[in-house]
């Protein structure tokens, strides 16, 4: 088969592969005329008769129409649904080529659904590679060809157009979008319940990041019912993943066990990235309620995957934690030698609260060993956090800071940074 | 309901000597006028227009059963107030009222709810009703939603509704005064809440806050809505109401207005503005009766004016020590001041708001220091900061 078969030379080279005469397929509804007329692409077949014909020749109607190979619509998905996990993998490059060859396929094939799917793979890789306005360029292109009667692939798109915004700023909007969506998909008939989890993950993790929590958790008693009738299971893990942070300061038994949950999904389905992303999430936990031992194990794992799978700035921040879980269990030496490789990634992604961080942490490790440098390094960690603007930071900050001073000697010193850091909190509720 | 539209149109045709195909034709067929009476097809409202005009009667009557001018009477009523919960509750989840009048009533249900998730779930409702609605008929809902979130602790959330409305209201060129006080009211309260600065909002809310009694303004354009539904005014009458509508909204935001007038009180004393001060804590204290905090700023004001007589009495009687009046306190009574400054600073510790500590904490530093107590001030400045940085991290 060539690409640009017409449908009547596909009808006479599928029939003759048969072995059949143009009476044997025509008959007994048409006569061999008409199937002569139609395969000489004189006359263009109607519904019925291309039925009958696809019927004679043992194809699928629309397969014949658009000159698909059998099986073409699930062999697609299946490409897809493997490119997803390789995209986790971090295999940029093999993915962006299958999400093109795939939207091109699909194009061909006249199969919209897998078009846009392939055009959201598009995005997912720009996201991947942290270049938001590409992403959102292809978000938005695939949400112009969605499909109707497609709710749950039509929240992933919008979810991630929202994501998008939310980047850029435009928090507000990104609520908008996805509260108007989640309204929509409720009003249906018969709400799908894979449309209705994505978007609420969406929305809890929008409420999270502006510490909206009480709408969030109402977002989330909401959800949870639905969860047993949703298909998706990579959006089940991640919902309970989202929620597991909304936790994270009442019931920390409650958020390692759910985030358990959502790593047993990602681990059955190979999302490696994912995988990554939670190990870091339970370490934090684990650190927060002492289990220190298991928090670096976590962050060990964590740092390994992300660093493997090529999230740079993941990994950094995977590194800070276990240096400062090496910092606290004593092990100096190994806590600066972490802490330097993070700060020299953030460096470089001109991550400014990352750079700050790995500031202090190096401060508090010069500071525990009565190194000279404790004063200058918690300095620079105050100044980075009040240019970004981050209050509570750099009320922590100033208070690390004081007391340092105040151990050197430096009384007037200490009093200033201690106001520092009391100016910075009268902005605070 | 079907079957009551039905009924109405068989009783009105046959009462007024026509046949099915009378009332069909030309446009539709006695076969279809039939299944409608018999309650087996609910008309279009191509069809109920047709059936109207051929029954001269008005639309909304035959589709409600209602004869003219009683649905304004049930309007005029829902704005009273003065009906049982089970009363409001009933228009609210009816399926045969239109949505604007189920939107009135869950509004007047989420106001006189006290537990604050119901009131959410009433005005949550209205807001979907009236999800088609102008923005400025969307504002009591809205204000509704924004006053629970800011009292269910997410006073972001209730910023960002009310900032998407205030846009709308802009975009739309529906400045309403009643909707954009609503707006501004409550954005300001919240901006404040997250630190933010609400000097805008406050000033623009307080520009179109009204002299009086809202309540009593109600009551009055009530009444004239009354007398002219019953002299055949039905559009005088909506006028009325919808005067009415604004001043129960006006009213409900008593509370949110005084506390406005606070914080604009506040600001002016931080800039020396006592008798602007004064003027804006005596009005509010209208809608705060009996607020501690607001003794202390009274008593603040009066001793930067002079009157530390005035000042002390403010504070004689107040029903609770809170970390404001100890401020106050400390101001009046230098000798003491180091007490209540401690005392001030105990009550804020467990619960902040981290602002106020953090204040706190330096008026005792700059207390001590002026005393020459360096080392006691140093203490202070580091116990204090270790306290604020601690209510930002819990657990």
């Amino acid at each position: 088969m060539t690409d640009d078969e017409t449908l009547g030379a596909r009808v006479r080279r599928l029939r003759l592969d048969r072995g059949l005469t143009q009476k044997d397929l025509a008959e007994p509804r048409y006569t061999r005329a008409y199937l002569a007329a139609v395969e000489a692409g004189v006359r263009a077949p109607t519904d019925e008769a291309l039925a009958h014909i696809a019927s004679g020749l043992g194809v699928d109607p629309d397969d014949l129409r658009h000159g698909r190979p059998p099986g073409a619509a699930e062999a697609l998905t299946r490409t897809l649904a493997e490119a997803r996990v390789r995209l986790s993998r971090g295999e940029t490059g093999a993915v962006e080529e299958i999400a093109a060859s795939a939207e091109r396929d699909a194009e061909r094939y006249a199969l919209p659904e897998l078009r846009c799917r392939a055009v959201y793979l598009t995005g997912e890789i720009e996201l991947h590679r942290g270049r938001v306005a590409e992403a959102a360029a292809a978000y938005h292109r695939a949400g112009s060809m969605l499909p109707d009667g497609q709710p749950d692939l039509r929240a992933a798109v919008k979810a991630r157009e929202a994501y998008c915004l939310q980047i850029d700023g435009a928090t507000g909007a990104a609520v908008a979008l996805l509260e108007a969506e989640l309204r929509t998909v409720r009003a249906a008939a018969e709400p799908d319940p894979d449309a209705q989890v994505r978007l609420t993950s969406a929305l809890v993790y929008t409420f999270l990041e502006q510490d909206w929590r009480e709408r969030a958790r109402r977002l989330e008693r909401e959800a949870l019912p639905l969860l047993p009738h949703v298909v998706n299971r990579e959006w089940v893990a991640q919902f309970i993943a989202t929620v597991a942070q909304l936790r994270r300061e009442h019931d920390l038994a409650e958020t390692e066990r759910l985030l358990g949950e959502a790593l047993a999904i990602y681990t059955d389905l190979g999302l490696t990235r994912e995988i990554g992303i939670c190990e870091w999430a339970r370490g934090y936990v684990l650190r927060r309620v002492g289990r220190a031992g298991e928090a670096a194990d976590c962050f060990e794992r964590a740092r390994t995957v992300l660093g493997d799978v090529g999230a740079v700035q993941d990994h950094a921040g995977a590194t800070l934690e276990l240096a400062e879980v090496r910092r606290l269990e004593g092990a100096l030496d190994e806590a600066e030698r972490l802490a330097r490789a993070a700060a020299d990634i953030c460096r470089q992604t001109h991550h400014v609260e990352c750079m700050a961080e790995a500031d202090r942490l190096l401060g508090r490790i010069a500071a525990a060993r009565g190194a000279p440098d404790a004063e200058r390094l918690l300095r620079s960690a105050a100044d980075r956090y009040a240019a970004a603007g981050l209050a509570a930071e750099l009320v922590t900050t100033s208070r690390l800071l004081g007391e340092q001073q105040r151990v050197t000697g430096d009384l007037a010193g200490a009093a200033e940074s201690f106001r520092r850091g009391l100016q910075a909190a009268t902005r605070l509720a | 309901m079907t079957t009551g539209i039905g009924a109405r149109i068989l009783a009105l045709r046959t009462g007024r000597g026509l046949t099915q195909r009378d009332l069909a034709e030309p446009n539709y067929t006695a076969a279809y006028v039939s299944s409608v009476e018999n309650g087996h097809r609910v008309p279009s409202s191509d069809a109920l227009a047709h059936f109207a005009a051929r029954l001269a009667v008005d639309v909304a009557e035959l589709s409600t059963g209602r004869r003219p001018g009683e649905a304004l009477e049930l309007d005029i009523e829902l704005l009273t107030m003065s009906h049982s919960q089970q009363w409001y509750s009933g228009i609210a989840a009816s399926s045969t009222e239109p949505g604007e009048r189920r939107a009135e009533a869950s509004i007047v249900l989420g106001r006189i709810e006290s537990a604050v998730d119901a009131a959410a779930a009433h005005f949550e409702r209205a807001h979907r009703l009236l999800a088609d609605a102008p923005p400025h008929h969307r504002a009591a809902a809205v204000a509704g939603r924004a006053w629970c979130a800011r009292r269910q602790g997410d006073p972001g959330y209730a910023a960002y509704l009310l900032g998407a409305l205030r846009d709308e209201l802009v975009r739309a060129e529906l400045p309403a005064p009643g909707a954009l006080l609503a707006v501004q009211t409550l954005l300001g309260l919240c901006q404040n809440d997250l630190g933010e600065d609400p000097a805008p909002a406050v000033a623009t809310a307080l520009e179109l806050a009204p002299a009086g009694d809202p309540a009593r303004t109600a009551e009055l354009h009530l009444t004239v809505a009354r007398t002219l539904a019953a002299t055949g005014d039905p559009g005088g009458a909506a006028a009325a109401l919808d005067a009415a509508r604004q001043a129960r909204l006006a009213d409900w935001l008593a509370a949110p207005i005084a506390e406005v007038r606070r914080l604009r009180g506040r600001a002016r004393l931080a800039t020396g503005d006592l008798g602007g001060a004064l003027a804006d804590f005596t009005a509010a204290s209208a809608g705060l009766p009996g607020d501690p905090d607001l003794a202390a700023d009274l008593a603040v004001t009066y001793r930067a004016l002079g009157s530390s007589a005035t000042a002390a009495a403010l504070l004689a009687d107040v029903a609770s020590d809170t970390a404001a009046v100890h401020r106050a306190r400390a101001l009046l009574d230098p000798e003491a001041a180091e007490g209540h400054l401690r005392a001030a600073i105990a009550l804020l510790k467990p619960t902040g708001p981290r602002r106020d500590l953090a204040d706190a904490v330096l008026a005792l530093a700059d207390h001590l220091t002026a005393a020459g107590r360096t080392e006691e001030a140093l203490d202070t400045l580091a116990d204090g900061l270790a306290a604020v940085d601690a209510l930002g991290r819990p657990s």
